[in-house]
């Protein structure tokens, strides 16, 4: 597959926030994103929403992409919240997994880029993050000139 | 092009506070392109570098996890760059050491940074001397841990870079043929026999130890140390034993 277009590999951090253990949904994408070229910063469930800030600010991520199949995405908005406050809102974050519709609005609203329910196609998701990830870097190279 | 070089100015000189946000970027953007750090000034070098290398499931990234806690209760500062292989047929990486270390996550006096080898064969990855150099540039670093990718015998890179060198061999490795072979035990100026918890780990710190005992005269002391990094076992040894070689 095609590195899509970016210069760079993107770097993509594929976790889950909250208490649901059930990973199989996020060892897929992030299998697929490797495959289409990128470098993949994985960790296992259960993380923390300072600990994802930290992490992504550490590691120069361009997208965030969480697994939520047990409501987790609902404290989506605090994490969006937290990477604003440490001046990280370049970075996109996308969710997939079981999201009820009427909670697409509530999410979108708090700047979530995009929203994969099941029967999504690999392509559909590697070609969301590549375009995703390009425009975050382009904040970047724009706010610091480099 | 004028206004391109004033705000690199302006990016180094944010890098040079401390900003992680900043180095972060920085890193990755020499990462991509080795010219970016051109302008920074050839300085003497502010971080030790510390490198570990060893086969892969040995154990490389639970002994640094607990030689950052050992680190940190001396006071002093650490970045952490760990590299992973890339895939051949993609080109992509899937970057999972920090996982290991991730109790630090909440101390800002710890740096981890994950890398892609990006098909670069040695055992790290092409730039690694300049993000070595932009780590050193920032001075707020003291220590700086290089993990190579799980390594062969011939992954050795790392003997021109670190300025102290960790072989990590777990027990049961391969008898005593294996230990005679040139390569990475000769890079070592530590080895450490991780999972010493095995009950094969006496018979191949032995067997390292006579390997040592074949080199020439006068050949420099390697230190051999069992540690059992996931139960801390050994750790004090190692980062004493690290620090006489660094002073």
């Amino acid at each position: 597959m095609s590195k899509k277009n970016l210069k760079y590999p993107a770097r993509v951090l594929v976790t889950k926030i909250g208490l649901d253990g059930h990973d199989r949904g996020s060892r897929i994408v992030a299998a697929y994103l490797r495959d289409a070229g990128m470098e993949v910063i994985y960790t296992p469930p259960w993380q923390a929403i300072d600990s994802i800030v930290t992490l992504a600010l550490q590691e120069d991520i361009d997208v965030i992409g969480l697994s939520s199949l047990a409501t987790d995405h609902l404290i989506v908005p605090d994490l969006m919240k937290s990477l604003k406050a440490a001046n990280l809102d370049h970075i996109k974050v996308i969710i997939g997994g079981i999201i009820p519709e009427c909670e697409h609005g509530m999410l979108r609203e708090a700047g979530v880029g995009e929203i994969f329910e099941p029967g999504a196609q690999r392509e559909e998701i590697v070609d969301c993050v590549a375009a995703l990830a390009a425009k975050a870097r382009q904040v970047k190279q724009e706010f610091e000139g480099v | 092009m004028e206004q391109h070089s004033k705000d690199k100015e302006r990016f180094f000189k944010t890098l040079k506070s401390g900003n992680v946000r900043t180095l972060a970027r920085a890193i990755t953007l020499v990462e991509n392109d080795v010219s970016f750090v051109e302008p920074l000034p050839k300085q003497e070098n502010y971080s030790q570098v510390i490198g570990f290398t060893g086969a892969p499931g040995v154990g490389k990234s639970t002994l640094i996890n607990s030689y950052i806690d050992a680190l940190r209760k001396s006071g002093r500062t650490v970045a952490v760059l760990c590299v992973d292989p890339s895939s051949p047929a993609s080109g992509g990486a899937f970057l999972g050491d920090r996982l290991r270390m991730n109790e630090h996550i909440a101390d800002p006096a710890v740096y981890i940074r994950s890398l892609s080898a990006r098909s670069h064969l040695g055992g790290l990855c092409k730039n690694i001397s300049q993000i070595i150099q932009v780590i050193n540039y920032t001075e707020k670093w003291d220590i700086i841990i290089l993990e190579t990718v799980g390594a062969g015998q011939s992954e050795v890179e790392i003997a021109k870079i670190a300025d102290c060198k960790i072989v990590v061999v777990c027990p049961g490795y391969g008898d005593e043929m294996q230990a005679m072979k040139a390569g990475i035990l000769e890079i070592a100026d530590i080895l450490a026999v991780n999972k010493a918890d095995m009950p094969e780990a006496s018979h191949t710190a032995k067997e390292l130890k006579s390997m040592l005992q074949l080199r020439p005269a006068g050949a420099r002391n390697v230190p051999i140390i069992l540690t059992v990094a996931s139960q801390n076992q050994g750790i004090e040894n190692l980062l004493n034993s690290i620090d006489a070689l660094l002073n």
